[in-house]
C-alpha cells in the first residue's frame, strides 16, 4: 500500500485540528486519543487504490517557527489553511508557499488551498473568488483551492482525497513497497 | 476476624452503565474487591483459596453536569473519585471562573453550617472537604486569587474564616496572601518590570563595550549546553499548566505583544526555542566568506551542544538546534555538510531520530516518559565509538552520583492538548463534560511532573555567556536563505527560486526573533559588518522567468528590516532607533545600527552618535536624518528634538544620507511628479 505524507498547514486559529480530527476520526471522537502512535494515519480508498494517510498537523505549535522546515522537509503534500474570517490567515499562506518551495527546492509541490470555516458566511472577508485567484496564481497543475467547514462536516474528506489525487499525478508509479514511505519523498 | 482489603490482579473495574440524575450524568462501574485474612496471609496458610472472600463494590464518578453539580462533587465525591479535585482546580477556568466557584462553595460552607444537626458525621465531613479544598486551591493556584486591588476572592473567604471557622488558620493564611500580593503588586508594576529590564540590558551593553566580547569557538560546549539548560529549566518552571489548555493557548494568537497576558509563561518558552534556534543558523551562515573547514567546525560544535543536551536530558533546547540545522538554509550546505567528520554525522542522525515526526512522534515521546524521572540519560547508540564513549560517560555518572533534571520539548504537549480541545466537546447533553477536563488533565499532570522533575538542576546564570547570546545578530528567513545561497550557490532550480525570496520580503515583513534586545544589542556589540551586509541586491542571479512574481523581484528593500512584529522597545523618555547608512554607491543595504534615543536628544546629537557608531569620520552639519514610513520619508528637521518629532506609528527605522544626496533625491522625485502631472493632463 502507498504511503502519503501529507502536512496541515496555517497560522493559529484557522480550525488545521478541526479538520484533521474531522477527517481521522470521523464520528467516534469520545475515544479521540491524540497521544498514539496511529493517532493521525488513517486507511482510505481513493480512485479504487487503498492508500495509507499519515497527517501531521502542527496545530498548537504554530509559533515554533524555526521547526516549520522540517515538516516541509517531510510531507508529500500540503494543505495550506486559511480562515475566510480573517484576512491575515490568507496572507500569510504566501510566505508559508514561498517557504515550501524552497525547503523542496522545486516549484511542483502539491498543494491544496483550503478555506476553513466557510458555515460563518456571516463573517467572510476573504470572497471565494480571491482563494480561487491565489490558487491559480500559484500554480494551477499543483494546487487546488476548496472551501470547507469542519463543523458542517463540508468538504473535509476531500481536501484530502484531492490531495492524494494530485500526488499521484505528480508521481504517477506506484513506489515499490517500502517499509517507508519517506522513499518516495519528491524532490 | 481482620480483613485486609488488597488490590490484586483478580480485581478487575468494568464499565457498567451512565446514570442520570437531576444536573449530573455519572459512569458507573463495577469493582471486585478482594479480601485476604490478616493472619492466614502472614502464615501463607496452604488453604488459602478457602479464606478468599470477595465482593463486587459498586462506584461512580461523575462525567457531566452543571456548574453546581461539579462544585458539589467537590465535598460529596466518594473516596473513588480521588484526583477529582486535582482535576477541577486545574482546568476549571474553562467553564467557570475563580470567583463563581469561590461564591458556590462559600455558600454551601454557610447552608451546612446553618443547618447542621449536631454529631451529624457526614456533614461533618463535607465542611471538612470544602475547608481542604479551600487550602489546596490557595496553595496549589495563589495566582487565581490575584486580582488587585481588592483582592475580592480572597477578602470573601477571609470573612467566611473569620465568622464560621474561627477554629483553623485558614483566615491568617489567607491574610498573609492578600498582604504578599500587595507587596508584590505594588513592587511589579508593570513599567518598573520594564525599566528594571532596561538598566540590565543596558549594563550587558557597558560590559559588552569594555570587555572583549566572546567569540562562539570561545565557549566551552559545556558552558553552552549549562546555560541554555539553566534558562529553559526556569521558564519551564514557571510555565503555569493550565495556560497550555487548548481552550486557553488557542487565543493566545490574537494577543501577542501585549505583554501576552493570555499564555505568557507559554510565549515565554517558545520565544527562547526559537532564539536557541536563530542563532544556531546565525552562527553558522555568518561570515560568508569563512573557509568551509572553519563552517564545518562551527556545525561540528553546534552538534557536540546537541550532544551535551542530551545527556543533560534538555529536551527543549535539543530540538531546537537539532532544528536550527535543520532549518533549510543550514542543511542544503551540502559542501558543509559533506566535509563534517562521520562520527558527527552518526551522532546528528541519531539526534534528529529523537524528533521524528514518524508515528505521532512516538520516538520522543517513548524517550520522555522513561527518563522523565531517571536519575540520568540512557544514551545507547548503534555506533560503536560513540556506544563505548557513551558506556565511560555513564559510569562516571554513576561514580559521581550525578543526578540530572529534565526539560522536555512543550510543543507536543500544546498540540495534544489542542487536539484534545478540538475534539472533544465541551458540553454533553447540555452539561458541562467533564470527561474532557478528565482527558486534559492526564496531560497537564505530565507536565507538571516534568515541572518537578526540571527543579533538579543546579546551574547558575553565566551573565558573560548571555550577553553573547544576546547579541548575536540573527536573520530573518529571509536574510538567512540568502546568506545560505552566498555561501553555496544552489543548482539551477534553486537559482530560479532565489528571486522569489525578496517577494516574502516586500509583502509582508518577516517575523523572527521577537526578542526587541537582540536587535538593541546588535549596534552595541562589535558585529562583522561584511558578514551582514550580504542579501539585497548582489545575488547575481538571473530575473525569474516567472512573471507572476517580477513585479516584486527588487530588491529586499529598507522594509525588510521593519520586521519585528512585536512593538518597538519606547518608554517616556528613551527608545531604540534603527539607522542605516545610505552613503555613495551603497544604497539600501540591510545593515542597521540601533541607537539608543532619548528625550533630550536633538538631530545633531542623534547624527553624532549613528557617525560615531559607523565610525565614519564626517561633520553632523554634512548629514541629514530620515524617518522611513510606510509611505515615504520623513526629514527631521536641524534643531528637532528626534525623539518627540518622529512618527509614532509603526517602527522606528530610520535612514542617515548626506544632505547633497538627499538634495539629489528630492529634486529627481520632484521632476518625476512634474512628468507624472504632465501626463496626467
Amino acid at each position: 500500500m502507498r504511503e502519503y505524507k501529507l502536512v496541515v498547514l496555517g497560522s493559529g486559529g484557522v480550525g488545521k485540528s478541526a479538520l484533521t480530527v474531522q477527517f481521522v476520526q470521523g464520528i467516534f471522537v469520545e475515544k479521540y486519543d491524540p497521544t498514539i502512535e496511529d493517532s493521525y494515519r488513517k486507511q482510505v480508498e481513493v480512485d479504487g487504490q487503498q492508500c495509507m494517510l499519515e497527517i501531521l498537523d502542527t496545530a498548537g505549535t504554530e509559533q515554533f517557527t524555526a521547526m516549520r522546515d522540517l515538516y516541509m522537509k517531510n510531507g508529500q503534500g500540503f494543505l495550506l489553511v486559511y480562515s475566510i474570517t480573517a484576512q491575515s490567515t490568507f496572507n500569510d499562506l504566501q510566505d508559508l508557499r514561498e517557504q515550501i518551495l524552497r525547503v523542496k527546492d522545486t516549484d511542483e509541490v502539491p498543494m491544496i488551498l483550503v478555506g476553513n470555516k466557510c458555515d460563518l458566511e456571516d463573517e467572510r472577508v476573504v470572497g471565494k473568488d480571491q482563494g480561487a485567484h491565489l490558487a491559480r496564481s500559484f500554480n494551477c497543475e499543483m494546487c487546488g483551492f476548496l472551501e470547507t467547514s469542519a463543523k458542517v462536516k463540508l468538504n473535509v474528506q476531500e481536501i484530502f482525497f484531492d490531495l492524494v489525487r494530485m500526488i499521484n499525478k505528480k508521481n504517477p508509479e506506484t513506489c515499490k513497497k517500502s517499509k517507508k514511505g519517506s522513499k518516495c519523498v519528491l524532490v | 476476624m481482620e480483613l485486609n482489603r488488597q488490590e490484586s490482579q483478580d480485581d478487575v473495574t468494568r464499565f457498567w452503565r451512565e446514570e442520570r440524575e437531576e444536573g449530573a450524568i455519572y459512569s458507573a462501574y463495577l469493582k471486585k474487591v478482594t479480601y485476604h485474612t490478616l493472619s492466614e496471609n502472614e502464615n501463607k496458610g496452604k488453604n488459602e483459596f478457602s479464606h478468599l472472600m470477595w465482593e463486587t463494590q459498586k462506584f461512580r464518578v461523575i462525567k457531566a453536569g452543571t456548574l453546581e453539580k461539579l462544585v458539589e462533587y467537590l465535598y460529596i465525591k466518594g473516596e473513588m473519585d480521588s484526583t477529582y479535585t486535582n482535576v477541577f482546580l486545574a482546568t476549571y477556568r474553562t467553564f467557570s471562573s475563580t470567583e463563581e466557584v469561590m461564591d458556590l462553595l462559600i455558600d454551601r460552607y454557610i447552608n451546612i453550617k446553618a443547618n447542621k444537626e449536631s454529631k451529624n458525621e457526614l456533614q461533618d465531613i463535607q465542611l471538612r472537604t470544602i475547608k481542604s479544598v479551600f487550602s489546596v486551591w490557595i496553595d496549589s493556584y495563589p495566582e487565581d486569587f490575584r486580582d488587585p486591588p481588592n483582592y475580592v476572592c480572597l477578602r470573601k473567604l477571609e470573612a467566611l474564616a473569620r465568622q464560621h471557622i474561627p477554629e483553623s488558620d485558614l483566615a491568617i493564611r489567607v491574610k498573609h496572601r492578600i498582604d504578599r500580593f500587595r507587596k508584590e503588586d505594588l513592587k511589579s508594576d508593570s513599567n518598573i518590570e520594564f525599566h528594571f529590564n532596561l538598566v540590565e540590558e543596558v549594563d550587558h551593553l557597558i560590559v559588552a563595550d569594555y570587555h572583549k566580547p566572546l567569540t562562539f569557538c570561545d565557549i566551552p560546549n559545556q558552558t553552552v549546553a549549562e546555560q541554555l539548560t539553566y534558562r529553559d529549566a526556569e521558564l519551564f518552571k514557571r510555565v503555569v499548566p493550565h495556560q497550555c489548555l487548548g481552550a486557553v493557548w488557542a487565543r493566545r494568537a490574537r494577543k501577542q505583544g501585549q505583554g501576552g497576558t493570555v499564555a505568557g509563561s507559554v510565549l515565554a518558552t517558545i520565544e527562547q526555542f526559537n532564539r536557541v534556534s536563530l542563532r544556531v543558523i546565525a552562527t553558522i551562515l555568518k561570515n560568508t566568506d569563512l573557509k568551509t573547514s572553519h563552517r564545518v567546525k562551527v556545525l561540528q560544535k553546534w552538534i557536540e551542544i546537541a550532544q551535551e543536551m542530551r545527556h543533560l536530558k534538555n529536551f527543549s533546547s535539543l530540538k531546537a538546534i537539532i532544528s536550527g540545522l535543520q532549518a533549510n538554509s543550514v542543511y542544503r550546505l551540502r559542501k558543509t555538510w559533506g566535509a563534517l567528520p562521520k562520527e558527527s554525522v552518526a551522532v546528528f542522525d541519531e539526534l534528529s531520530q529523537i524528533f521524528s515526526n514518524e508515528n505521532n512522534q512516538l520516538a520522543s515521546r517513548n524517550l520522555l516518559m522513561k527518563e522523565a524521572t531517571a536519575k540520568f540519560p540512557d544514551v545507547d547508540s548503534s555506533n560503536k565509538t560513540l556506544r563505548r564513549r557513551n558506556q565511560i560517560k555513564r559510569q562516571s555518572w554513576i561514580d559521581n552520583g550525578v543526578v540530572q533534571g529534565t526539560v522536555p520539548y512543550l510543543g507536543t504537549f500544546l498540540t495534544d492538548l489542542t487536539m484534545i480541545d478540538t475534539a472533544l466537546p465541551d458540553t454533553t447533553d447540555g452539561f458541562i463534560n467533564f470527561d474532557k477536563r478528565r482527558k486534559e488533565f492526564e496531560v497537564l499532570a505530565q507536565i507538571k511532573l516534568l515541572q518537578s522533575a526540571s527543579q533538579i538542576y543546579t546551574f547558575r546564570e553565566d551573565s558573560q555567556f548571555w550577553s553573547w547570546f544576546d547579541a548575536v545578530r540573527v536573520y530573518d528567513e529571509n536574510e538567512s536563505y540568502d546568506l545560505s545561497c552566498i555561501i553555496e550557490r544552489g543548482a539551477e532550480s534553486s537559482t530560479k527560486l532565489k528571486k522569489k525570496t525578496s517577494v516574502g520580503i516586500v509583502q509582508r515583513p518577516s517575523r523572527t526573533d521577537t526578542n526587541r534586545f537582540s536587535l538593541f544589542m546588535c549596534g552595541g556589540v562589535s558585529f562583522d559588518d561584511k558578514s551582514s551586509v550580504a542579501s539585497s541586491s548582489n545575488l547575481d542571479s538571473p530575473v525569474s522567468p516567472n512573471t507572476g512574481m517580477s513585479h516584486s523581484s527588487s530588491t529586499s528593500s529598507l522594509q525588510s528590516y521593519d520586521s519585528d512584529n512585536s512593538t518597538p522597545f519606547k518608554s517616556s523618555d528613551a527608545c531604540v532607533i534603527k539607522v542605516s547608512l545610505e552613503v555613495g554607491t551603497t544604497p539600501q543595504s540591510h545593515v542597521y545600527k540601533s541607537i539608543m534615543l532619548h528625550n533630550t536628544d536633538h538631530t545633531h546629537t542623534v547624527i553624532r552618535r549613528i557617525l560615531d557608531k559607523y565610525d565614519i569620520k564626517g561633520k553632523e552639519k554634512d548629514y541629514c536624518l530620515l524617518q522611513v514610513l510606510q509611505d515615504g520619508e520623513l526629514l527631521m528637521p536641524d534643531k528637532a528634538n528626534v525623539f518627540y518629532a518622529m512618527n509614532n506609528n509603526g517602527d522606528y527605522n530610520f535612514v542617515l544620507r548626506t544632505k547633497k544626496e538627499q538634495e539629489a533625491l528630492t529634486q529627481s522625485r520632484k521632476r518625476n511628479r512634474r512628468r507624472l502631472k504632465l501626463s496626467l493632463s
